[in-house]
């Protein structure tokens, strides 16, 4: 205990700014980028309980950043029904067609990006990251970021972002702060491609006759 | 109307009736193939159309299989979830840009339509689209909804398992505006749709009034005029769900546009024969201009040669037709003003002689007159003509025919011999021949009446000068023509001489005394004639005929040429031995520029044996046309 109030005493905030270049070097919007931290020192991650309604035919948040374990709820609160799939390798669910109402709830088990769908409505689309720690945070409209309570030591801080992928800066958090990091995505090779339903099959292709 | 006018209008004619004809021809076969060819684009488009409405179902079919064979949406329908249906339907619609989706519950019940929400539960299972599907099989064509819309829809079952219905599904297009607009823009063709008389959807853009009703008869007439345009029109079902058809397609083709290119091909055909007709004109009137030019030349010359103006230009000679004719004309005319130089150069003479003649005009002995005699109630003496050896000659007015003619007092008795010989030279009729009209008795004796010449004998004129050759010519041709004339009626004359042969003042000539030789000397064998004219064979009392007259001929033509007779004796016995024995001297040798062929011709008519002479008088008159100097007009 003393251990962990020790290194919330010492800890320090990591700022910096993302920044996501597109196809001709513009920056691209970053407010749905994140960053996370993975580090030397195992702080455990404690888990949380996300909420990721519907409406309107839109998955609201359209990012949420959780700690591994973490419980995401999917209220509907349209008045038709929905869905919510992942196919995302370590976290496959699908909540099944569920009517207006608190909807159920799903633990993220292991870190990485979920991709979560609707397979009633191509449109919807959203985004869970699922971090090993705690210490993320998303990233703001302007690129800037901070994520607090980080222990001493040394890190890497990831960064992602649907257009950008996934990249690392090394951080070494120091009690007294430590300067600014700045981590750049490379958006320019980006290409937004529909996704499949949660049998594997492009939304169009299903209504053909030959679809089961 | 000139020839040039005339050729320009023939020529035109022919070819404006040529391409007048080819023209209508053409026009008839183009026009005859409008009536098919409208109907056949009617009938094109139909086809056209029909591939079009077809492929329109197939389309709504397929959204109707997407949907139906779409997880979640079948998920929807097994929980009759008709907001989520609905929501489903909605988005589906907007995806496929289609007009309406329904869908039934497994009963046929309505569970949500795009076009009416809030309509839920009415019960459509009896309805020829929904109740096959609700059996499990697919239909399409025209349908017209509960509410008397026309749409094209396709239904078809949604299934559970591959087997259990638990709902149908109709995708529909509306058969407005836009639908009429999309098949026109597919097929080119106008179009409206149809139901009984009401029509949904127009791709003219008007459906109502006149045009809407136009469009909506039944039956529908095959050319339509709508708003100042003419349409062929077709009228066809739409396919049918069930037993009759819902709608109908009217398929409306612009005539004008349709017959664009066959219009664009006549009127390019009347410009083509407006041209060529005006070509035709224009090059019909330039040839026609050339060609005639010198025949319009010609006339000008011939009618100013008419008024007596011989100074005329004639046309340029060319190898043609007309070149030839201008140039025989170029050599009439010089021949025509010789002629008239020569006719008022012995008019001249015969006026000068009449002139300085005292009454009567002319005489063989002067001698007092004599008294005028009584030539009884038909005949008038009016003055002395003449007086010969055989008698006097009286202009006499004949109150018989209202005519003054000449009239001949024969010696008494001298009818038996001669009556004969005048009834045949009556029968000689030529202008140069003095006509005998009559053998009449007077109660100063036997007379002839004879056509009255107003001129001198040609005595007259020889006694004066030798006459030009042109002149002789003339006179010698005429005695021909008259003696030819008179052989022909077997009548020879037999005292041929200048004293006999008449000139009038036009310088016609006329030979007078016809079967009178009897009467100064008798014929057969007698001697008979008038010494200086008399042939060898008159002087020996041998047989004569015509080469008798053409000796006669012979020696006035010497005296003219010549100025002198040929033959002179001191008595008539001395002259009869000269003709009969010699050689006149040369015409040349007394006018040496007097041509060799005219010597030798008038030499031959001086023949003594006749047989060497010639023949006839035609004969002499031939070799005068020949021997005449070239250019000279006899």
């Amino acid at each position: 205990m003393s251990a962990v109030l020790a290194a919330l005493l010492l800890a320090a905030s990591v700022r910096g700014t993302v920044t996501i270049t597109g196809k001709k070097s513009e920056a691209l919007d970053p407010s749905r980028a994140v960053v996370w931290l993975e580090g030397s020192t195992a702080l455990p991650a404690a888990p949380v309980k996300g909420v990721m309604t519907t409406r309107s035919k839109t998955f609201t948040p359209e990012v949420l950043v959780l700690p591994a374990g973490s419980q995401v709820a999917f209220p509907n609160e349209d008045s038709i029904q929905h869905n919510a799939f992942s196919s995302s390798e370590g976290n496959r669910f699908d909540v099944g067609l569920y009517g207006p109402g608190p909807g159920k709830d799903v633990v993220m088990r292991a870190p990485g990006v979920v991709r979560i769908y609707c397979n009633v409505h191509p449109q919807m689309a959203a985004f869970v990251i699922v971090t090993p720690t705690s210490l993320a945070a998303r990233v703001k409209p302007d690129g800037s970021f901070e994520i607090t309570g980080v222990p001493a030591g040394a890190y890497e801080l990831k960064a992602w972002d649907e257009r950008g992928g996934t990249s690392s800066v090394p951080v070494e958090v120091k009690p007294d702060g430590q300067p600014a990091v700045s981590v750049t995505l490379d958006g320019s090779r980006f290409k937004q491609r529909p996704h499949l339903d949660k049998e594997g099959r492009s939304y169009e292709e299903r209504g053909t006759p030959d679809y089961p | 109307m000139t020839l040039a006018t005339k050729f320009a209008s023939v020529a035109t004619a022919i070819v404006a009736g040529v391409v007048l004809a080819g023209i209508g021809a053409v026009w008839t076969v183009m026009h005859r193939m409008e009536e098919p060819e409208l109907d056949a684009a009617v009938a094109k488009s139909h086809e056209l159309a029909r591939d079009v409405v077809g492929q329109h179902l197939r389309r709504l079919a397929l959204i109707d299989t997407s949907l139906a064979n779409d997880p979640p949406f079948r998920a929807y329908i097994t929980e009759a979830d008709a907001l989520s249906v609905l929501d489903s339907l909605r988005e589906r619609a907007a995806l496929y840009q289609c007009d309406r989706l329904i869908v039934t519950d497994r009963d046929g019940r309505l569970l949500a339509d795009t076009k009416h929400p809030t309509a839920v539960g009415s019960d459509l299972s009896r309805e020829p689209l929904i109740g096959p599907a609700l059996d499990g099989g697919a239909q399409s064509g025209a349908w017209l909804d509960p509410t008397g819309g026309l749409f094209l829809a396709a239904s078809a079952p949604i299934l559970q398992g591959g087997r259990d219905v638990v709902g149908a599904i109709v995708a529909l297009d509306a058969t407005d505006d836009a639908l009429a607009l999309e098949l026109r823009n597919a097929i080119g063709s106008e179009v409206a749709f149809v139901t009984g008389s009401t029509v949904s959807g127009t791709s003219i853009g008007i459906a109502t009034g006149a045009v809407g009703q136009a469009l909506g008869a039944q039956p529908l007439p095959s050319r339509l005029p709508l708003e100042s345009h003419e349409y062929a029109a077709g009228r066809f079902d739409l396919p049918a769900i069930g037993a009759s058809p819902a709608g109908a397609l009217v398929l409306l083709r612009s005539v004008e546009r349709e017959l664009a290119p066959l219009r664009r091909v006549r009127a390019a055909l009347l410009i083509a024969g407006a041209i060529a007709i005006a070509l035709a004109i224009a090059a019909g009137t330039a040839l026609a201009g050339r060609i005639t030019r010198p025949i319009a030349d010609l006339a000008k010359a011939t009618e100013r040669i008419a008024q007596g103006d011989f100074d005329v230009r004639l046309p340029r000679p060319s190898a043609d037709e007309v070149g030839r004719l201008a140039a025989a004309f170029g050599a009439m005319i010089v021949q025509l003003k010789e002629k008239e130089a020569m006719d008022t150069y012995l008019g001249g003479i015969v006026v000068r002689s009449q002139a300085g003649a005292a009454e009567p005009t002319w005489s063989v002995a002067p001698e007092t007159p004599p008294a005028t005699p009584d030539l009884g109630e038909r005949f008038e003496a009016r003055g002395l003509l003449g007086r010969g050896a055989t008698g006097t000659v009286w202009r006499a007015y004949d109150r018989a025919i209202a005519e003054t003619i000449a009239l001949k007092l024969l010696p008494r008795g001298s009818v038996e011999r001669v009556g004969r010989e005048i009834r045949l030279a009556r029968k000689i009729s030529h202008r140069n021949v003095v006509r005998i009209h009559d053998l009449v008795d007077t109660p100063a004796g036997p007379a002839i009446g004879m056509e009255l010449v107003d001129g001198v004998p040609l005595a007259a004129l020889l006694g004066r000068e030798r006459l030009p050759l042109g002149a002789a010519l003339r006179i010698a041709r005429q005695i021909c023509d008259g003696l030819a004339a008179a052989h022909a009626e077997g009548v020879v004359h037999r005292d041929l001489k200048p004293a006999n042969v008449l000139v009038d003042a036009s310088g016609r000539l006329k030979i007078a005394d016809f079967g009178l030789a009897e009467l100064t000397g008798g014929g057969g064998g007698h001697l008979a004639g008038t010494p200086s004219y008399m042939a060898p064979e008159q002087t020996t009392g041998a047989p004569v005929d015509e080469r008798t007259d053409v000796w006669a001929a012979g020696v006035i033509l010497y005296e003219m040429l010549c100025g002198r007779l040929p033959f002179r004796g001191d008595d008539a016995p001395r002259l009869y031995g000269s003709i009969r024995e010699d050689d006149p001297p040369r015409p040349r040798s007394l006018v040496p520029d007097l041509p060799e062929a005219l010597e030798a011709i008038v030499l031959r008519a001086l023949a003594k044996r006749p047989a060497d002479r010639p023949l006839t008088a035609r004969e002499l008159d031939e070799a005068l046309v020949s021997a005449a100097p070239s250019g000279m007009s006899i």
